[in-house]
């Protein structure tokens, strides 16, 4: 999954080479968001429809079943305050519900989760500040897919996070040299 | 103060709409002027546009009106309350998209060369007020996630001598109406104690 709004963008370019490298070995299917057209907010028929059955939902339908045909979910977007942009945030809130990715425990504020689908989880995100600003900052985003969102996978979901810090101040090279890094990972995985 | 209360939440027959007008009640009994800005009443745009994305940088980062009039009422406001509902460890995402469009270059802070400098040091104080769906613990392995990106993002703009105050309710899902009137209760005599 890839969520910037401009195709010529480094996020855009990260994207290009994490399809490339997957696609030798791997069946890849790519939700662009913005190219996609996504609607990332939360409507109000759909919060009162939160917790029923996802065949009352037949606008999310496409989004829900390509996520349950997935075994690996990649996502691959800029660092925005912290944590993912709007867009990204948005899939979360209206594709992971009850019924498709947990199950609601009765009697119990907890989550089950459904997605054991996912066997691997793993994020590719740019920051335009340095790695020290970020952990000062505790990396919310990072947190919430690694500590969070992982907990609704596969048990042993296995979990990669490729950074890239102080996008702000880079040159070709360090681009470069990211992306190779990002090929490396995903021409073996 | 000036208090600007910002609300996200897609229902105006929510615990979170009647969380805002408790806030709104405490704010005004405790002297503040007030504004209100309802994220999905206004329909605000989640998503940064591709002509936003490269403004972003230059002399005019804002481009849409409703933009504008958020970030009017940013930098007129000394006191920001934020009223939402945490989905997924996190904040909704028209408030994630109101944190990206409107806290921008020339409203939140200034660049000078690769340095940040705040630009809403009249603001001295933020507060959330917010219910988890997961009880304590399980916020706490994430790291509570949404507060911390909106205080990261409003200290980026405010400067880190603003302070913070936040309301929250866990487990909100398995609380009873009296929970939740007591919830009510605490959030305006906090706020009107601000």
């Amino acid at each position: 999954m890839s969520a910037h709004p401009d195709a010529n963008s480094y996020t855009a370019a990260i994207r290009d080479q994490v399809v490339a490298a997957l696609g030798a070995r791997h069946e890849v299917d790519l939700l662009d968001l913005y190219a996609e057209g996504f609607v990332p907010e939360l409507s109000a028929r759909a919060h009162e429809l939160h917790t029923a059955e996802p065949s009352t939902k037949p606008e999310i339908a496409n989004e829900v079943e390509r996520l349950l045909a997935a075994r690996m979910l990649v996502l691959v977007y800029p660092t925005w305050w912290g944590s993912q942009p709007a867009i990204l945030k948005g899939w979360f809130d209206r594709i992971w519900t009850t019924g498709v990715a947990y199950d609601l425990v009765p009697d119990k504020a907890l989550l089950q989760g459904r997605l054991s689908n996912i066997r691997r989880l793993v994020v590719v995100t740019t920051h335009g500040s340095p790695k020290w600003v970020n952990a000062l900052e505790g990396e919310p985003g990072k947190r919430l897919v690694l500590r969070g969102l992982r907990t609704l996978c596969h048990r042993w979901c296995r979990t990669k996070w490729l950074a890239f810090y102080g996008l702000d101040r880079a040159g070709d090279v360090e681009r470069r040299s990211f992306l190779d890094r990002v090929d490396r990972y995903f021409a073996r995985v | 103060m000036r208090a600007l209360v910002v609300h996200s939440h897609p229902r105006e027959d929510s615990f979170s709409a009647a969380l805002r007008d408790a806030a709104v009640r405490g704010l005004q009994a405790g002297g503040h002027e007030v504004r209100v800005r309802n994220l999905d009443r206004e329909a605000f745009s989640a998503a940064m546009s591709v002509e936003e994305w490269r403004a972003y940088l230059g002399p005019e980062p804002v481009l849409d009106p409703l933009v504008a009039s958020h970030a009017a009422d940013v930098r007129w406001a000394e006191l920001l309350v934020f009223v939402y509902p945490t989905w997924w460890f996190g904040l909704p995402a028209r408030l994630k998209g109101w944190l990206d469009r409107v806290l921008v270059p020339g409203v939140a802070f200034t660049l000078d060369g690769q340095r940040v400098r705040p630009a809403l040091r009249q603001v001295r104080r933020i507060a959330g007020v917010t219910t988890y769906g997961s009880p304590r613990w399980a916020i706490a392995l994430a790291n509570d996630a949404g507060r911390r990106t909106l205080t990261r993002a409003l200290r980026t703009a405010t400067g880190v001598r603003c302070r913070t105050t936040w309301f929250a309710l866990y487990g909100v899902d398995a609380r009873g109406p009296e929970e939740r009137s007591t919830f009510l209760r605490d959030v305006e005599q906090g706020m009107a104690r601000l």
